[in-house]
C-alpha cells in the first residue's frame, strides 16, 4: 500500500455516523471554520443540508454543449449538401427533416461529453497529485470531515469533532494518511 | 392500528358549496353556448356538428386523460402522486356527460360528419358503416367509461368510510350509499387496494384500445382513404398529455378553495410539470415518426393528409399547434423554476391545453378539404360550442369537489411500506432540486 | 422503531461494509468454471471471425443474400442486439429518472449489457458491406474526392445514432463508476488490479465537491440518455419505414420498434442475471422484487408490441391497397409462415404467462419465458426482413432467401461476442453498484429516528 504521510496542516475526523458527521459539519461553521472537505461513500441529503453549497454549474456545460451539438448537425448536414448538391430520391438538396435527426443525435452527443469534461474540471478530476487526504473507509461506509484551520484553532476544530463522537481524528502532521492512488 | 395516524393526517379537503365565482363563470358558459349551438345549427348544421365533434373529442380527451393519469399512478404506486391523485380522479364526473352527448353526434350528426356515407369507399364498407360504427364505438366507450367509474368508486369508498361520521347532512345518504356493505376500515383498504391493483392495468389496456378506436373512426376515417398505423397511439397520448396539464392547472386553481397550501408541495408542482415536460417532448415525437415517414415515402394518399393540413387555410393553425404543445412548453419548462412554480407551470399547462383544442380542431376539420380561397372556417360554431362543453365540464368538476374528498385520505398498504421503510427514497438526495 | 432498521428493497443486506464485501468479492480470482466457459465462448467467437474471414476472402456471395433478399441475418442480428442494448438505458437512465426504487443493484450489469451490445451490433453493418475494409466512407471527412456522405439516406442516420448511442451509453456507464471502482481500488491488494482501479478511478475520494458535480452530472446523462435510447431504434426502424416496401412503410414503426427493443432487452437481462444471482450468490442484491418488477415490464411491452401486430393486420386490410394486404397475407401464410408463428407465439403468447404472480415470481419460469422472448425477438426481425423483401410488388421478382453457414456461423460469434465481453467485465469491474446501492439502504445514524417521520 502505498501510503505517505502528509505534512498539510488539518486535522480529519472520522465519522460511523452520517448524522454526527453532519452535526459536526454545522458546528464548525457556525463556529466560523467553514473551510470543510466532507468524504461520503454515498451522498447523503443530510451532509448536503449542513454544507448548503452553491448550484452546481454542470447544468451550463450541458445547455452549451447540446446547443453547439445542433449547431454543428446543422451546419455540416447543410454544408455539405451544398458543397455537391445532387439530388437523390426526389428530396430537395437541403432536406431539414433528415437533417434533424443528425443534428437531434450530434445535441446529445455533445451535450454528453460536454457534461462529462463539466464534471472533471468542476470536481478537480482526474487528481494527479498523490498526496491528498484520505482514508480508504470512506469508501465502505465511514464518513470523513477535514478542516484546515489557522495553528490558533486547530485544538477548537478537534474539540467539536470529539464532541460529536468521532470515532478517530487524526491530529497534524503525523498521523493524517494519505490516499492511495 | 397502524396506519391511522399517517391516513389522519391529511385534514378532509371537499368544497363546502360550489363557489359563486364559478357556478356563474360555468352558468355563463354554458348559456353562451347554448345559444351558439342553436344559432350554428340554424345556419348551418353540417359546421356545427363539425365543431360539436372536435370539441367532444377535445373535452372527452381531457376528462379521460386525467383518469387514466390517476390509474398510472395507481400503476406505479409513486408517492409523489398522492397529493394529486383524487383532483386527476375528479375528472371522472365528466365521463358520463361525454357519453351522453356523443349520442346525438353518432345518431344525428353522422351524415355531416362522416364523408364515406355521401361517398362509400370500395372496399371499406364492412368497416366503415354507420351502424357498425356507432355500435362498436358505444360499446368500447362505454366499457371504458364503467371501467374509469368503478375505479373512482373503489379509490373513493375507504375515504367515504372514514368521513362519513363527520359528512355534513347533504352527504350522509351519498356516503351511506356508497359504503354500503362495510367491512371495516382495515380490510376495505386491503380491498380497494387490491380492486384498483386489477382495474388500472385494465384500464390502461381499454384504454389504448377504445381511444385507438376513436382514432380511427372520428378521425382517421374523415379522409377515409388515408391511413396511419400510428394514429392511435398519437391519440390517445395527446389526451394523456392533455389530461396532465389539465391536472396541473386544476390543482392551481383549487389551491385556495380547498387550501391546499401545505399538502401540495413544491415538489409536487416539480413532478407535474415534469411529466408534463416530459410527455410534450412525447407528443412530439410521435407527430415526428409520423411526419418524418410520410414526408419521405411520397405517396399522394398518405400526404394528402398532411397536405390538407400544411396548406392554408390551415396552415397557421397546425403551426400554432405545433409550438403551443411542443416549443413553448419545451423550452419554457426545461429549468427547474418553472416546473415549481405554481403561476408558470399553470401558465405552460395552459399554452398546453389550448394547443390541444387547436390540435383536435385541426385534426378534424381540414379532412373536410376547403378550398384555400375561403379562409380559416374558424368563428362562433367552434368557439361556442367550446364553451358549452367548458361549462358542463366545470359543472361537472364542481358536481365531484363538492361531494368527496379531494386529496386522498387512505393509503394503500405498499404506500405505509414506503413510508416505514428506513431508506430514504433513490433520488431524493440525488434529484434534489 | 426499536428494531435494527432494514431496507425495504433488499431486506438481506444489513449494512453498507456488507455491500462493498459482497459486491468486490466478484472481482477475485476466477475459478476453473470461469476460465472453461471463456474458453467455449471463445472457441465459437473464433468459429464466427473464421466465417467472416472466408466471406472477406471469398466474397459476399459466402452469404446467402440474393437479389430480391439482400438484407438477411446480418441486419437481422444489427437490428435484434441494437434492440438488446436498449433496455439497459432503460433501467439506468429512465429508471432513474423516474426514481424507481428497483434499479440500484440492477442497472450496473444492464448498463454493460447496453454497451457489449452496441459492440455487438456496431459490426454487422460493416460485416455486411461487399468490401468492409472501406467502411470509413460512411463517416463525413473532407477527402480528395469532395464527396460528402448523403444526409438524405437513412443509414446514415445510423452511423450518427449507433455511434452516438455508443459513445454516451459507455460513457455514462463509466461515469457512474467511477465510485464504485475507488471503492475497488482501496478495497484490493492485488498489483494489477490496482494499478489499473487508481487510473481509471481518477483518483475520486468521495468529497463533498467531487458528489455534487457527479450527481449533477449523472442526472444530466440519464436526462440526454433517455431521449437517445428513444431516437436511436426509431432511426433503426426508420431504415425500413421511410422506404415504401410493402410492410415496411408505416408510422407506428418508432414506438414500436423501441418497445420491442425493450421488451426483448428487459428478456435478456433476466437471462444474464438469473446465472450471475446464482453463482455469486446475489439473492440479497437481485431481489425476487427486482425480476417482477422487471416481469411487469415485460408485460407491458409485450402489449405494446400486440397493439403494433394488430393494428399494422387491421390496417394492411384496410388500406384495400393489394401488396399492403399481401404482404401481411404472405407473413402468416406464405413461405415464411413457420417464422411469423413463432414470433407470434413468443411475443404475444408466452408472455401472458406473466400476468400470474405466481409465474412472475419465479425465478425459474422467467428465465425460461426471457429465452422464448429472445428467440420470438429475434425472428420478429427476421420477418419483418425477409418476408417483406422477399415478396414486394411485381410477382416475377419475388425470390426466397436461404441463410447459409457463414451467416449462422457469425450469428453464433456474434453471441459468444457478446458473451466475452460479458465475462470479462464481470470479473473485473464491480458489477453491482457499490455506491448506489447504499442509497437505498438506512443509513448509521447515531440517533435513529423514529420511522415515517421523513415523509410528509
Amino acid at each position: 500500500m502505498n501510503e505517505h504521510v502528509l505534512r498539510e496542516p488539518g486535522v480529519l475526523a472520522i465519522y460511523a455516523e452520517v448524522d454526527a458527521a453532519a452535526a459536526a459539519i454545522e458546528r464548525l461553521r457556525r463556529e466560523g471554520l467553514k473551510d470543510v472537505v466532507v468524504f461520503t461513500p454515498v451522498p447523503r441529503h443530510e451532509l448536503e443540508h449542513a454544507l448548503h453549497p452553491p448550484e452546481s454549474p454542470v447544468r451550463l456545460f450541458t445547455l452549451v454543449g447540446g446547443l453547439t451539438g445542433a449547431a454543428t448537425g446543422f451546419a455540416l448536414t447543410i454544408y455539405t449538401s451544398w458543397d455537391w448538391p445532387l439530388i437523390t430520391g426526389g428530396k430537395p438538396i437541403v432536406s431539414l427533416p433528415p437533417f434533424v435527426i443528425i443534428a437531434f443525435e450530434l445535441t446529445i452527443l455533445f451535450g454528453a461529453l460536454s457534461t462529462v469534461l463539466g464534471l472533471l474540471i468542476n470536481a478537480r478530476l482526474p487528481r494527479a497529485r498523490l498526496r491528498v487526504v484520505y482514508d480508504p473507509s470512506f469508501s465502505v461506509d465511514r464518513f470523513g470531515v477535514f478542516v484546515a484551520p489557522p495553528l490558533a484553532r486547530e485544538e477548537q476544530a478537534r474539540r467539536i469533532f470529539r464532541e460529536t463522537g468521532a470515532v478517530q481524528i487524526r491530529e497534524r502532521p503525523e498521523e493524517i494518511r494519505v490516499g492511495t492512488l | 392500528m397502524a396506519h391511522e395516524p399517517a391516513a389522519m393526517e391529511v385534514p378532509v379537503r371537499r368544497l363546502e358549496e360550489a363557489p359563486d365565482r364559478a357556478r356563474l363563470l360555468a352558468s355563463t358558459l354554458v348559456g353562451i353556448g347554448v345559444v351558439a349551438l342553436v344559432a350554428a345549427f340554424l345556419t348551418s348544421p353540417t359546421r356545427a356538428w363539425r365543431a360539436y365533434l372536435f370539441n367532444w373529442l377535445y373535452w372527452t380527451s381531457l376528462a379521460q386523460g386525467a383518469v387514466m393519469v390517476a390509474a398510472v399512478a395507481s400503476i406505479t404506486r409513486g408517492l409523489w402522486s398522492r397529493p394529486v391523485r383524487r383532483i386527476a380522479l375528479s375528472f371522472v364526473a365528466f365521463l358520463p356527460i361525454s357519453y351522453l352527448a356523443l349520442l346525438p353526434l353518432l345518431l344525428f350528426g353522422g351524415e355531416h360528419v362522416f364523408p364515406w356515407i355521401e361517398a362509400p369507399v370500395a372496399g371499406k364498407e364492412a368497416w366503415l358503416n354507420l351502424p357498425f360504427l356507432v355500435a362498436r364505438n358505444l360499446v368500447a366507450l362505454g366499457f371504458m367509461y364503467f371501467l374509469s367509474l368503478r375505479f373512482a368508486y373503489w379509490a373513493l369508498r375507504p375515504d367515504l368510510g372514514l368521513t362519513r361520521d363527520q359528512a355534513p347532512p347533504q352527504l350522509r345518504g351519498l356516503y351511506q350509499r356508497f359504503t354500503a356493505n362495510w367491512r371495516g376500515q382495515d380490510a376495505e383498504e386491503a380491498r380497494s387496494f387490491r380492486k384498483l391493483a386489477r382495474l388500472a392495468p385494465a384500464m390502461a389496456l381499454v384504454y389504448a384500445a377504445s381511444f385507438s378506436l376513436l382514432a380511427w373512426d372520428l378521425v382517421m376515417s374523415l379522409e377515409p382513404h388515408w391511413w396511419s398505423t400510428l394514429i392511435g397511439p398519437y391519440f390517445f397520448m395527446a389526451a394523456f398529455l392533455g389530461g396532465l396539464a389539465a391536472l396541473a392547472v386544476a390543482t392551481i386553481l383549487y389551491r385556495r378553495p380547498l387550501g391546499l397550501d401545505g399538502i401540495v408541495q413544491p415538489s409536487t408542482f416539480h413532478d407535474v410539470g415534469k411529466l408534463t415536460f416530459g410527455f410534450c417532448a412525447f407528443w412530439a415525437y410521435l407527430l415526428w415518426s409520423q411526419y418524418l415517414v410520410i414526408w419521405y415515402g411520397l405517396l399522394p394518399h398518405e400526404q394528402e393528409f398532411v397536405i390538407h393540413r400544411l396548406e392554408l387555410p390551415f396552415a397557421p393553425v397546425a403551426v400554432a399547434v405545433f409550438l403551443c404543445m411542443f416549443v413553448i412548453p419545451f423550452f419554457g419548462l426545461l429549468g427547474v423554476q418553472p416546473k415549481k412554480r405554481p403561476a408558470l407551470l399553470g401558465t405552460f399547462a395552459s399554452v398546453v391545453l389550448v394547443g390541444l383544442w387547436l390540435e383536435r380542431y385541426v385534426l378534424v376539420y381540414p379532412s373536410y378539404t376547403f378550398s384555400r380561397n375561403e379562409g380559416l372556417p374558424f368563428g362562433l360554431p367552434e368557439v361556442g360550442m367550446a364553451l358549452l362543453f367548458g361549462g358542463l365540464f366545470i359543472f361537472a368538476l364542481l358536481f365531484f369537489a363538492v361531494r368527496f374528498p379531494m386529496i386522498q385520505l387512505w393509503q394503500p398498504p405498499s404506500e405505509l411500506e414506503l413510508l416505514a421503510g428506513a431508506a430514504e427514497p433513490p433520488g431524493e438526495v440525488v434529484t434534489a432540486e | 422503531m426499536a428494531t435494527v432498521l432494514r431496507s425495504e428493497t433488499h431486506p438481506g443486506i444489513a449494512s453498507y461494509q456488507e455491500v462493498n464485501r459482497d459486491i468486490l468479492k466478484i472481482l477475485g480470482r476466477p475459478g476453473r468454471g470461469y476460465f472453461l466457459l471463456l474458453a467455449f465462448v471463445l472457441a465459437v467467437l473464433g468459429l464466427g471471425i473464421f466465417a467472416w474471414m472466408v466471406q472477406i476472402v471469398l466474397g459476399i456471395g459466402m452469404a446467402g443474400l440474393r437479389n430480391p433478399v439482400g438484407w438477411g441475418v446480418y441486419i437481422t442480428n444489427f437490428v435484434f442486439w441494437v434492440g438488446i442494448a436498449h433496455s439497459g438505458t432503460l433501467i439506468s437512465a429512465i429508471l432513474y429518472l423516474f426514481r424507481a426504487r428497483w434499479r440500484q443493484s440492477i442497472y450496473r450489469a444492464s448498463e454493460a449489457m447496453t454497451v457489449f451490445a452496441v459492440m455487438t451490433a456496431g459490426l454487422f453493418p460493416i460485416i455486411h458491406l461487399g468490401r468492409p475494409w472501406i467502411f470509413y466512407y460512411l463517416l463525413p471527412y473532407p477527402n480528395q474526392r469532395q464527396l460528402w456522405p448523403n444526409f438524405r439516406s437513412p443509414l446514415l442516420w445510423d452511423v450518427f445514432a449507433v455511434g452516438t448511442y455508443f459513445t454516451v451509453s459507455a460513457t455514462f456507464f463509466y461515469v457512474g463508476m467511477i465510485p464504485d471502482i475507488a471503492a475497488a481500488r482501496d478495497a484490493t491488494s492485488v498489483r494489477w488490479r490496482k494499478a489499473l482501479y487508481s487510473v481509471l478511478s481518477l483518483g475520486w475520494r468521495g468529497t463533498d465537491r467531487e458528489w455534487k458535480h457527479f450527481t449533477r452530472a449523472y442526472l444530466y446523462l440519464a436526462a440526454l440518455a433517455t431521449p437517445l435510447v428513444l431516437s436511436v431504434h426509431s432511426v433503426v426502424s426508420w431504415d425500413f419505414a421511410v422506404s415504401i416496401v410493402p410492410g415496411w412503410h408505416t408510422t407506428i414503426f418508432a414506438p414500436y420498434f423501441v418497445a420491442g427493443a425493450i421488451f426483448s432487452g428487459l428478456a435478456m437481462v433476466i437471462t444474464l442475471l438469473v446465472p450471475m444471482r446464482k453463482v455469486f450468490r446475489l439473492e440479497e442484491y437481485f431481489t425476487v422484487h427486482h425480476f417482477e418488477s422487471m416481469a411487469k415490464l415485460i408485460l407491458l411491452t409485450s402489449f405494446i408490441v400486440v397493439y403494433a401486430y394488430v393494428t399494422e393486420y387491421f390496417m394492411a386490410w384496410y388500406s384495400v391497397e393489394v401488396p399492403e394486404r399481401f404482404a401481411f397475407y404472405n407473413r402468416a401464410f406464405g413461405d415464411y409462415w413457420w417464422a411469423t408463428w413463432i414470433m407470434l407465439t413468443c411475443n404475444t403468447v408466452v408472455p401472458q404467462l406473466l400476468w400470474l404472480k405466481r409465474v412472475r415470481t419465479s425465478i425459474a419460469a422467467l428465465f425460461v419465458i426471457s429465452i422464448f422472448i429472445n428467440i420470438g425477438m429475434w425472428f420478429e426481425r427476421f420477418v419483418i426482413i425477409v418476408t417483406s423483401l422477399a415478396a414486394e410488388y411485381e410477382p416475377w421478382q419475388w425470390g426466397n432467401y436461404q441463410p447459409s453457414w457463414v451467416e449462422m456461423s457469425i450469428l453464433a460469434g456474434s453471441f459468444a461476442w457478446f458473451l466475452m465481453w460479458f465475462l470479462l467485465f464481470m470479473r473485473v469491474l464491480p458489477p453491482v453498484s457499490v455506491a448506489e446501492l447504499k442509497e437505498v439502504l438506512p443509513a448509521p445514524l447515531r440517533f435513529r429516528r423514529p420511522a415515517g417521520e421523513r415523509r410528509p
